[in-house]
């Protein structure tokens, strides 16, 4: 209503997968003010909708000089949404409990100072309680160097919870942490190594 | 302080008012001290969902009335009289404040203290990191409070325990 999309035509994913937003300097500026308020809209939205997190938190990065093609982003997603919206998340009930926690990077999606976005989340059995979308703090120099740091992240999450956890009664002894295997047995290799010599 | 609460259409549906202090005008030191106070996190909150859905207890869920008129203010602060209401005879007094007003920058703290105490003196245990957590033991039994400023759901394993 805000923002005169109520009668757009649904799309079914929220970003095209060939998007690429820079700061597009070259580009029209839009509405500072109105682009603002869509991205906190949408980062309301994020609170509950998991599957836009990354989108929106692209899209929330031009917010001090927007442009035209990320204002077309950022519609995209309300497209996205209108398509969608009887999804929401679901909390099966009376089954065992155990925690696992997911996470990956984009490979230096930014390219305008090549830093990797780190993704994680985190299911209890069945149920996402957790997830965050985060470009990391600074440049990695290898993939495994991103893929630690996005394990890195995932890992504290899981802590947490799992204090949390201890609170609410509940004691887990393993939380399995998943990611891409290859590269991080490469950096465990090398510190083994390098803990021998 | 006046606002207009709208329905999702845009029409009005109630009109609200608010009296509030100049918190603007609080010096630090002198009118306030800490004003640092806790909020849960969201992820907690799903947590707590998905925690009480798969143990299969019920949660319950409620909200505090303009909460932060609820705190006590350990500060000496002084407002003037509301314009509007002001008293004819002594139109040169000010009010001294007993509890806290909304915009004062203790307000949410006070509140926090406030609430904490409450659930301390009622032999509830707070979370480990999370301070706005609040657990009740009793044999087999446990009874879990979250806080979010001013909505507090609880739930508990034995459904005697919610009261």
């Amino acid at each position: 209503m805000k923002f005169d999309m109520e009668n757009c035509k649904e799309i079914s994913t929220p970003m095209a997968t060939n998007c690429y937003l820079d700061s597009d300097e070259k580009g029209t500026s839009v509405d500072q003010t109105k682009y603002r308020g869509l991205i906190g809209s949408l980062l309301y939205l994020t609170a509950s909708r998991p599957d836009i997190m990354f989108s929106v938190c692209l899209c929330a990065r031009f917010q001090s000089n927007p442009k035209e093609s990320h204002s077309t982003a950022a519609k995209r997603i309300l497209k996205y949404l209108q398509g969608t919206t009887t999804v929401g998340l679901w909390y099966p009930s009376k089954v065992s409990l155990d925690l696992v926690g997911y996470s990956d990077f984009d490979f230096a999606g930014c390219k305008i100072d090549r830093k990797s976005t780190s993704g994680t989340c985190h299911l209890l059995r069945s149920s996402l309680i957790s997830w965050h979308s985060k470009k990391q703090a600074c440049v990695a120099l290898s993939t495994a160097e991103a893929e630690y740091i996005a394990a890195g992240s995932c890992c504290a999450q899981s802590l947490w919870i799992k204090q949390q956890l201890s609170d609410f009664g509940l004691n887990l002894s393993k939380i399995p942490l998943l990611f891409q295997i290859c590269e991080i047995n490469q950096i465990m290799l090398n510190e083994l190594a390098a803990f021998v010599t | 302080m006046f606002k207009n609460k709208l329905d999702e259409h845009g029409v009005i549906v109630r009109n609200k008012a608010r009296l509030v202090a100049k918190g603007y005008n609080q010096e630090e030191g002198i009118d306030y001290g800490e004003t640092y106070a806790p909020v849960a996190r969201l992820e907690v909150v799903r947590l707590l969902l998905a925690y009480a859905c798969m143990n299969g207890f019920k949660l319950h869920q409620m909200d505090v009335k303009s909460v932060f008129l609820n705190g006590y203010i350990d500060e000496e602060a002084y407002v003037c009289q509301p314009p509007g209401f002001e008293d004819h005879k002594h139109s040169d007094y000010v009010f001294k404040l007993k509890k806290a007003l909304y915009d004062l920058k203790q307000a949410p703290r006070q509140w926090y203290e406030r609430l904490s105490n409450f659930f301390l003196s009622h032999a509830y245990e707070r979370g480990k990191i999370d301070k706005t957590l609040y657990i009740k033991k009793a044999l087999n039994d446990i009874i879990l409070v979250q806080v979010y400023v001013d909505d507090i759901i609880f739930g508990s394993t034995n459904q005697k325990l919610c009261e």
